[in-house]
Parts: structure tokens; C-alpha cells; sequence
């Protein structure tokens, strides 16, 4: 394995950024980091690049250990980080020329070639240019390396979508070189089409370890169906999730998707709809999103007496003490959508026969 | 050590570096310019009107102090020619790794295959280098200074006095003009101790400045502690030479150990001490040149390792 971590943990204080994280990935692949703010991706990455020294287990490169073979272990790999910063009094050739006698695999030709193809200006000094040029130019020094490791964390945050597109492509390219690349980013689109592998963390944990070819070939049908149990054939079951909400059926389903199309036909369905399940309903499941409070627009009645009508999932009952006016607070005593309404809405999932 | 990074470094500090070694130059032909404008004889009176008690705040007897090579020793004293190499001390000391960090280039640089202590000795190197072209500006200056100046002098008719000995001027008669140069007042090679003692002094400090900017990641916040220290430490000694009741907090200040007009006397005085640790002087056991460089040194060498030592242990936090 190219990378390997052994149970990283690394805890800054009485606060655990990364726990137990264990991780071996092959060469020749594009692998995915994928979690929100605070999630620990970046910690994984620095205590990759012997940045960060773990509070317990180890994390390795081509063989070589991150803090004690830094250097050796650095010739590997080449990095570009979240919010990369240059030389502000020196002009975008000159950084890629020092960059270039710095390491011995990284070649100013490569860099310049991609600098044209990133359209950057070259000639502008650093304290001068945007931070999206900043960014095409730190990309420019960490893509024109052949190390075989290359960590782009947030690679396309502050690019035009032009340049994105290019990034995307270069990546590509890299792992049809047989090169590795570690991808971080909050983009799930990005991670959806560049990734083989990709990694879901939370607070700090690998919640999800996704192969992306699997994910690809999931689907999700949704269909009207008359009430009663539906019994999926025992042949397909094993590929087929079902979750039901009165007359609506949902069907997760693995692999080809003929069978089960083939079989809807007799259960007199409507309104079919198929999608690829996304990485969007994965990372839904590890993160969810936190309900914000829906509150309507004010109805004016006859009387000229603005009514408000809303719903807060975290309010599970009226307060009868509320003042009348249903104006001065922002969930009044006729307030809409208490939870038990909520759970009325929420699907059931039966058992598959 | 590499290449590249040093290249960087000097590239980042070369108009600081220049600025301070011409300021250095400058200054220093200029005070000597203006020791070459005032007459010794002047000097001597005003001396005579201050009370006993000043001396003490001096290092060297006043007596010596207003001599051509006392007064122009005291240039390394000047505060502007100190506030020179203080700045470079301070802003490439501070610069090593809390500046790098704040600015955020660290991670790009560190992600190299470069060692940590690869790029401290880098940025050491260079910090050094300056260190030494500002102290050889100091001596540059020098040099012009008493090359180029010319001391006017007023000679006036002298009469002996018959049973003492002694020659007593007579200043209502008519003055003789004479133009000295001022190599022949003071040699120039008398100024090379002060020269190695503000060189040992440059070190000290970028040592410290080093080692303060290893653990920290504001480089304000460097800034800050390291001039405190240096105003701390500069009125430690003034306490300890103004009061005999403190003057064991001689002890509790490194810039007792910069002492470039003592390094001077003891060329001039007893050449043939000038480079011992110890001098005897004046009946006293006294640190010589070689201690007052050694203590420095040592100091700023161990500022330099333990930033070594601090920085290859500690974790690179991501820029705020």
C-alpha cells in the first residue's frame, strides 16, 4: 500500500481532532476526503505530511514514516494545501523556478506548461494576485511534480469554473499515470466524478469507507403503488432495500436494474421515477443537516391581524402561557408541525420478503 | 543546508540587509567626522565639571573615554548603530518560523523534501551572514573615518615651569593651527575587539529571536517578547551600574557582557591582553575581550539549538 495509516489519533488538548483512524490506500486511485468543517480531514493530511505529530499510532508513505522519515517520505509526495500562500515579493515564474530547484522531480517546464494551460500570468508578482491566481499557481507547483502521492486539499475552492474543470482533467491524468492522488473537498459533485474511493468523516472518525464503482451502480426507484404489502422476490432481495410511506415506495437497489423493472410491471405502479442513489444521500446519512426553523409569511386576515403559521422540529409543544399576539415571539401558540405531526410523515421501513 | 531556500532567504533580506550595513557605514565615517570637529582639550573640561559619581555609569575611566580611540570606541555604544543590528537580528530571527508560519508559506516550503532543521540552518546562514556584513559595515565606516578625517588641533605657546617640570600653556598668545590626521590619534586595528564584541552581540540576539520564533506561530507576538527582553535587559544593567546596592544584577543582564569600549581600552591600554578571557586592569581581574565574544556566543549558540530542538518537536499549525 501506498499510504497506510495504523490507528491515528491525534488530540490537541482534552479535544480529539482525529480518532483512531486507520486507512491503506493502493497507488493508481483517486481517494476522496470528504466531511464537513471540523471533520478531521485536514488534521489526517498534516499528520500525514509529518506536519502534526500523532498522540498514538503511525501513518506511513511508499514505506517511509511520516515523522521520523520525513524527508524520504516527502520525496513521495507533493501537496497543495487548503489556503496556499506564496512569496508576496516574488513574481509567479520565479516561485515555480524555486520550487523547481528544490525538488529534484519537479520539472519548470512541466510548471510553465501548466501555468499556460491554467491561463495565469506569470510575469505578476505574488502580493499582487488574486487569491484564484494564487490558487492556479500553487496548483501549477504542486501538479508539475511525478511524486507519487499528490494531496490536493480543496484544490478548486477559489477557481473559476473553467480552471475547475482543468483541475478535474489533471487529476484524471495523474491516475491514469498510475499515480495516487488524496482529493479533499467539501464539493460532493467533484468527489463524485473524479474519486475511486472515497472516505466520509465526522468529528474526527471514518464513518464511511465508499467504493465509488459500487455507489455508481446503486439506484433508487420511486413509485406510486396501491396500499398493501409489496413482497419483492426472494431472487433480488439481497440487492434491494424497500421503504414505504402510505401509497409511496422507495426502492434502493444494487446492480442491473432490469429485473426490477421487469417485475414493477405487475404491481400496478405510477408515477415511476428512477435516480442513481449519489454520494449526496451517503454523506445525508453521516451528516444531517440540521432543520432550520420554517416560519410562512404573515397572513393578513379581514380584521388586519397578521397571523403566523410555522414549524420548528426541535419544539415539541405549545406553550398555552404564550402571548396572544402572534407577533412577538417567532413560534407562537399557533404554531403548525409539532413532532408527532413530523413522525406522522416519516417512512417505515418493512420487511422485505 | 540548502541551496535554494538560502537563495530565497537572501533574496527576501537583501534591501534590509544592504540598508542597515550602508546605514552602519555611514553613521559610524560620520561620528568620526564629528570626534574629529571637537578638540580632546574641550572634552577635558567638561569632565572635570561632572560630579565623581557619573564614572560609575561608565565602563572605562573618563579619563580614558575622551581620547581619540576612547571616544571613537564609544561608537559602537550609539544607539542607532545598535538599533541597526537590531533590527536585522530581530526581524530575520523572528522571520525563521513564526513568520513563515503567519504568512502561511510554511506548508508549501516544509512539504518539500526538505528537512526542518534543513530549513532553519538555511535561514540561520543567512540571518549570520548578515550579521557579519553589518558588523563589517561598522568597521568599513570606521575605516573611512579615520582615513578621510583630519583633526584640527590649537597649539598654543607653552612656557616651562621652572621647579615643577611642567608645561603650562599660555591661551591669551596666538594659537598654532596643526592638522593630525586621525589614523595618527587612533589605529585602526584598536577597533577590531569591539568590532568581534558587536558581532558576538548580533549572534546573541538572532539566537534568542530564533528561539523565541520556534515555538510561537505570531511573529508580532516574537517581536514583542524579544524587545521587551532587550529593554529589560538593558535597564537591568543600568541598574545594577548606577547603584553599588545592585550591582550584583550586573550578573542578571547579557548586555553586561557587550562591552565594546572596554575590548578598545584593553587594546590601547595592554595590547598585549587584548585577547585573553581574563585581564588584569587597573588592579582588577576583568573580563577581556575573548569573554565578553564568549559569553555572547554561547548564548546565541544555544538560542540557535534549542530553536532546533523546539522546531524539529513541534506540530505546524495550519495558518489562521
Amino acid at each position: 500500500m501506498l499510504v497506510q495509516t495504523q490507528n491515528l489519533k491525534k488530540m490537541f488538548g482534552g479535544f480529539t481532532a482525529l480518532d483512531d483512524c486507520s486507512l491503506s490506500i493502493k497507488e493508481g486511485i483517486v481517494f476522496g476526503l470528504l466531511g464537513p468543517n471540523g471533520a478531521g480531514k485536514t488534521t489526517l493530511l498534516r499528520c500525514l505530511l509529518g506536519f502534526l505529530f500523532p498522540s498514538s499510532g503511525a501513518a506511513r508513505v511508499n514505506g517511509y514514516d511520516c515523522h521520523k522519515e520525513t524527508v524520504k517520505a516527502h520525496q513521495s509526495l507533493t501537496y497543495l494545501p487548503g489556503d496556499a500562500q506564496l512569496f508576496g515579493s516574488m513574481k509567479g515564474r520565479k516561485v515555480l523556478r524555486f520550487f523547481s530547484r528544490l525538488r529534484s522531480d519537479c520539472h519548470l517546464s512541466d510548471a510553465l506548461q501548466l501555468a499556460e494551460r491554467f491561463d495565469l500570468d506569470l510575469g505578476r508578482r505574488v502580493a499582487f494576485m488574486s487569491t484564484g491566481m494564487r490558487q492556479k499557481l500553487a496548483l501549477c507547483v504542486c501538479l508539475s511534480t511525478r511524486a507519487k502521492v499528490t494531496i490536493l486539499d480543496e484544490p478548486t475552492a477559489n477557481l473559476d469554473p473553467t480552471v475547475r474543470g482543468e483541475v478535474i482533467r489533471i487529476v484524471d491524468e495523474i491516475r491514469k499515470q498510475g499515480r495516487t492522488v488524496i482529493f479533499s473537498s467539501h464539493v460532493l459533485s467533484e468527489i463524485e466524478e473524479v474519486c475511486d474511493r472515497v472516505v466520509v468523516m465526522r468529528r474526527g472518525v471514518i464513518v464511511r469507507d465508499l467504493n465509488m464503482a459500487e455507489l455508481k451502480s446503486k439506484h433508487r426507484v420511486h413509485f406510486q403503488a396501491p396500499l398493501g404489502k409489496i413482497q419483492v422476490p426472494k431472487e433480488f432481495a439481497s440487492n434491494v432495500t424497500l421503504h414505504r410511506n402510505g401509497s409511496q415506495v422507495q426502492l434502493d437497489v444494487s446492480g442491473d436494474l432490469a429485473f426490477i423493472l421487469n417485475w414493477m410491471v405487475g404491481l400496478q405502479v405510477s408515477s415511476v421515477r428512477v435516480e442513481p442513489i449519489g454520494l449526496r444521500s451517503v454523506y445525508d446519512q453521516c451528516h444531517r443537516p440540521i432543520e432550520a426553523p420554517h416560519v410562512d409569511l404573515p397572513k393578513i386576515d379581514s380584521s388586519g391581524i397578521a397571523e403566523v403559521s410555522g414549524h420548528c422540529p426541535e419544539m415539541t409543544e405549545v406553550d398555552p402561557q404564550a402571548p396572544k399576539n402572534p407577533l412577538s415571539t417567532p413560534f407562537p401558540a399557533k404554531a403548525r408541525g409539532s413532532s408527532a405531526e413530523l413522525n406522522d410523515g416519516v417512512d417505515s421501513k418493512e420487511d422485505i420478503e | 543546508m540548502n541551496g535554494a531556500l538560502i537563495r530565497k532567504n537572501l533574496d527576501e533580506s537583501k534591501w534590509l540587509m544592504l540598508g542597515c550595513f550602508m546605514a552602519v557605514i555611514v553613521i559610524c565615517a560620520v561620528r568620526i567626522w564629528i570626534v574629529s570637529q571637537i578638540e580632546t582639550s574641550n572634552f577635558r573640561q567638561i569632565i572635570e565639571w561632572l560630579p565623581g559619581d557619573l564614572e560609575k555609569l561608565s565602563a572605562v575611566p573618563f579619563s580614558w573615554i575622551i581620547t581619540y580611540p576612547g571616544r571613537i570606541a564609544l561608537t559602537y555604544q550609539e544607539p542607532i548603530i545598535i538599533l541597526c543590528l537590531a533590527v536585522w537580528c530581530i526581524a530575520r530571527g523572528s522571520d525563521c518560523v513564526s513568520g513563515e508560519l503567519g504568512r502561511g508559506t510554511m506548508e508549501m516550503l516544509i512539504a518539500q523534501p526538505i528537512s526542518r532543521m534543513q530549513f532553519l540552518h538555511s535561514h540561520t546562514f543567512v540571518t549570520v551572514a548578515g550579521v557579519v556584513l553589518i558588523t563589517l559595515g561598522t568597521f568599513v565606516g570606521v575605516w573611512l573615518g579615520i582615513e578621510l578625517t583630519v583633526v584640527h588641533e590649537k597649539i598654543y605657546p607653552t612656557v616651562q615651569l621652572p621647579f615643577f617640570q611642567e608645561e603650562l600653556p599660555l591661551p591669551f598668545m596666538t594659537a598654532e593651527e596643526r592638522h593630525t590626521p586621525m589614523r595618527e590619534k587612533a589605529n585602526l586595528m584598536l577597533f577590531v575587539p569591539a568590532a568581534c564584541n558587536y558581532l558576538a552581540f548580533g549572534i546573541m540576539l538572532s539566537g534568542l529571536t530564533a528561539f523565541m520564533s520556534s515555538w510561537d506561530r505570531y511573529r508580532w507576538r516574537t517581536i514583542g517578547i524579544i524587545t521587551a527582553f532587550h529593554i529589560c535587559q538593558v535597564l537591568t544593567k543600568l541598574l545594577g551600574m548606577a547603584s553599588t546596592d545592585f550591582s550584583w544584577v550586573l550578573y542578571l543582564s547579557i548586555y553586561s557582557a557587550y562591552e565594546p569600549e572596554v575590548a578598545v581600552r584593553i587594546a590601547d591600554v595592554q595590547p598585549e591582553s587584548v585577547w585573553q578571557f581574563w585581564v588584569n586592569m587597573d588592579g582588577m581581574v576583568v573580563l577581556g575581550t575573548s569573554g565578553y565574544c564568549s559569553i555572547l556566543l554561547a548564548f546565541g549558540i544555544m538560542g540557535f539549538l534549542a530553536a532546533g530542538k523546539v522546531f524539529k518537536n513541534r506540530d505546524l499549525p495550519a495558518p489562521t
